[in-house]
C-alpha cells in the first residue's frame, strides 16, 4: 500500500489538503498520515489541530516548533527545531511519498529532510511567485521536490524555465478551491449567527498579515489599513495573522486602534471562512486567499503592499501600497456596483474543482522508480 | 439593569482560567469582561468558556485571552434599548456598552 504523508502547519496550508485527504482516506490502495506543526499546535493562533479531528482525519504526528518572540531570529531558529524532528518522523514511518504544499518554512524543511533520506518530494501549488521570504522558499522547495503540482499555466512555465524536467511538473488547479466549488461551505444564516453579522450594511473581511522583510514596519502598516478602514466604520472582521516576525505588532495595532466595527477572529474553519467570503463584500490585505480563493465568490479583494506581488491575478483584484487615501478609494470602487457587476461570471484562473482528484490519482499512479528520484536540473 | 459595581465584572486578558473563576464565582452572572492593557474591552469570558477550554485540557493557569469569546456582543449608548431583545433570544447575562474607541462605559445585566 502506497503511504503518502501530509505535512500542514497553517489553517491556509490545512485548506490545501483537505480536500486530498477526503479523497483519499476512503481509498483502501493508499494509507496517509498528517503531520501538524507551527500554527495548528499554538492556543494563540486558535489551536486548529482541532479542525482534523472534525474532519474524521487522524493526526499521526504533532511537532511543536514555534519557539516565542516573533522575530526574524526566532522564526529561523524554529525550522531548526522542525528540520531535527521531522527526519525522526521520516526515519521511523518512511512513507513512499512526502506532500508539501505551498511557500512556508516548515515545508522546506519536510522537503530538504526527505528529499536527503531518498523519499519522494511532491509540492502542491508549485511554481508560483509570492512576495518576502515565503516566495524565495517556494522556489527552493521546487528543486527538493520530485513532483510538482503547477495550478496554472504561469506557476508550470516558471518550473520548467527554473530547470525542472517537464517529466516532473503536472498542471493540475489549486486543490484549495475545490471544496468551495463543489459548494462545501457554511450558509448565510450560519455565519450570520455567528460573527452577529447586520446584513444592511457592508461586510469587510481583513486578512493582513505581517511582511518578513518589512517586519519593522507591521505595527504602521496595520495602522495605515485601520485608519482607511475606521473611515467607513463598517462592520469589519479580522482574521488573526499568522506568527511570522512582526506579527505582534499587528496585534498591538489592532487592540489599540480598535473600535466596536473591529471583529476579531483568531481562526474559524473552512466553511465559515468560505461562507464569509460568500456574503462578504469586499477582502482588504495581503493574504493569498484575495488572489486564490475570492474569485470563486465574484469577491473583490484589495491587495496591499507586496506580499503577493508577481502573482497571476484575477479581475477581482484591485492593488495598492500602504498609504490610506490609496486604501480608502479602493474600497469604494470595490465597493461601487460597477465593479461588482464587473466580476459577474468571472473563471477563477487558479482552478476548476476538481484538482485534488487529479493530485491523488498522480500520487497513487506514479511509478517510484529512479528516473523519479534522481533529478536532473537542465540549467 | 445598569450594574454598580462594575469591579466584580472586569478582568484583564492576561489574568489566567482560575482569576476567572473567582470572580465569576463571585459576581453571580456567570461571565466578566476582558479587557487588554489599553483597557479596551477585547472579549468576555463565561463558565461556558471555561468549560469547553477545561474539555480541551486548557490548564487553569492559561491566561484568559487564549480561551475568550472575541466575538462578543456589544452595544452603545444608542443602541441600549436592544438589551432586552438580545437577553430574551441568546440566553446572555450581561452586556458590555462600548463607545466608538471600545472604551467600557457601563455594563447592564438581564435582571
Amino acid at each position: 500500500m502506497r503511504h503518502i504523508m501530509f505535512i500542514t502547519g497553517s489553517r491556509g496550508e490545512y485548506g490545501y489538503i483537505r480536500p486530498i485527504l477526503n479523497i483519499i482516506k476512503n481509498r483502501p490502495d493508499i494509507k496517509y498520515s498528517i503531520v501538524a506543526t507551527n500554527l495548528h499546535l499554538l492556543p494563540n493562533f486558535g489551536s486548529s489541530i482541532n479542525f482534523f479531528e472534525a474532519d474524521g482525519l487522524k493526526v499521526s504526528h504533532e511537532i511543536y516548533m514555534a519557539m516565542d518572540g516573533r522575530t526574524a531570529t526566532s522564526m529561523s531558529k524554529s525550522l531548526g527545531i522542525f528540520l531535527t524532528s521531522i527526519t525522526d518522523i521520516l526515519h521511523n514511518e518512511k512513507p513512499d511519498i512526502v506532500l508539501i504544499s505551498g511557500d512556508r518554512g516548515e515545508q522546506l524543511m519536510a522537503a530538504i529532510a526527505a528529499a536527503h533520506m531518498n523519499i519522494i518530494v511532491a509540492h502542491i501549488q508549485a511554481g508560483e511567485v509570492s512576495g518576502n521570504i515565503d516566495g524565495l522558499t517556494r522556489h527552493a522547495i521546487a528543486r527538493y521536490a520530485h513532483i510538482h503540482f503547477a495550478s496554472n499555466e504561469d506557476a508550470y512555465q516558471r518550473l520548467i524555465k527554473s530547470g525542472e524536467q517537464p517529466f516532473r511538473v503536472h498542471k493540475v488547479g489549486a486543490p484549495q478551491l475545490d471544496d468551495f466549488l463543489l459548494n462545501k461551505i457554511a450558509s448565510k444564516k450560519e455565519v450570520i449567527d455567528y460573527f452577529h453579522i447586520n446584513e444592511n450594511e457592508p461586510i469587510m473581511l481583513l486578512v493582513q498579515h505581517p511582511v518578513t522583510e518589512q517586519c519593522d514596519k507591521a505595527y504602521e502598516q496595520m495602522s495605515i489599513t485601520l485608519k482607511a478602514l475606521s473611515r467607513f466604520k463598517y462592520q469589519t472582521i479580522q482574521i488573526y495573522p499568522n506568527n511570522d516576525a512582526g506579527s505582534t505588532s499587528i496585534q498591538e495595532a489592532f487592540n489599540s486602534l480598535r473600535g466596536p466595527w473591529l471583529k476579531i477572529e483568531r481562526s474559524v474553519s473552512r466553511e465559515l471562512y468560505a461562507g464569509l467570503m460568500k456574503i462578504a463584500s469586499v477582502i482588504i490585505g495581503n493574504s493569498s486567499s484575495g488572489i486564490l480563493e475570492a474569485p470563486c465568490f465574484e469577491l473583490p479583494a484589495i491587495n496591499i503592499g507586496r506580499r503577493q506581488e508577481g502573482r497571476l491575478q484575477g479581475k477581482n483584484v484591485i492593488n495598492v501600497d500602504y498609504d490610506e487615501e490609496s486604501i480608502y478609494n479602493a474600497i469604494n470602487l470595490a465597493l461601487s456596483a460597477e465593479f461588482k457587476a464587473g466580476l459577474k461570471g468571472i473563471k477563477n484562473p487558479y482552478g476548476d474543482g476538481l484538482s485534488s482528484e487529479r493530485i491523488v490519482n498522480i500520487l497513487s499512479g506514479i511509478v517510484i522508480d529512479e528516473k523519479l528520484l534522481y533529478k536532473k536540473l537542465t540549467f | 439593569m445598569v450594574i454598580q459595581d462594575k469591579e466584580k465584572f472586569l478582568i484583564d486578558e492576561e489574568n489566567t482560567i482560575e482569576t476567572a473563576l473567582f470572580k465569576i464565582e463571585n459576581n453571580n452572572h456567570r461571565c466578566l469582561i476582558v479587557l487588554n492593557a489599553n483597557k479596551k474591552v477585547v472579549g468576555t469570558i463565561s463558565d461556558g468558556d471555561i468549560r469547553k477550554a477545561l474539555l480541551k485540557h486548557r490548564l487553569l493557569s492559561t491566561p484568559i485571552k487564549e480561551v475568550m469569546n472575541n466575538n462578543f456582543i456589544w452595544l452603545n449608548k444608542d443602541s441600549i434599548d436592544k438589551a432586552k431583545e438580545i437577553f430574551n433570544n441568546l440566553h446572555i447575562f450581561i452586556i458590555p456598552i462600548i463607545d466608538d474607541k471600545n472604551n467600557l462605559e457601563e455594563i447592564i445585566d438581564c435582571y
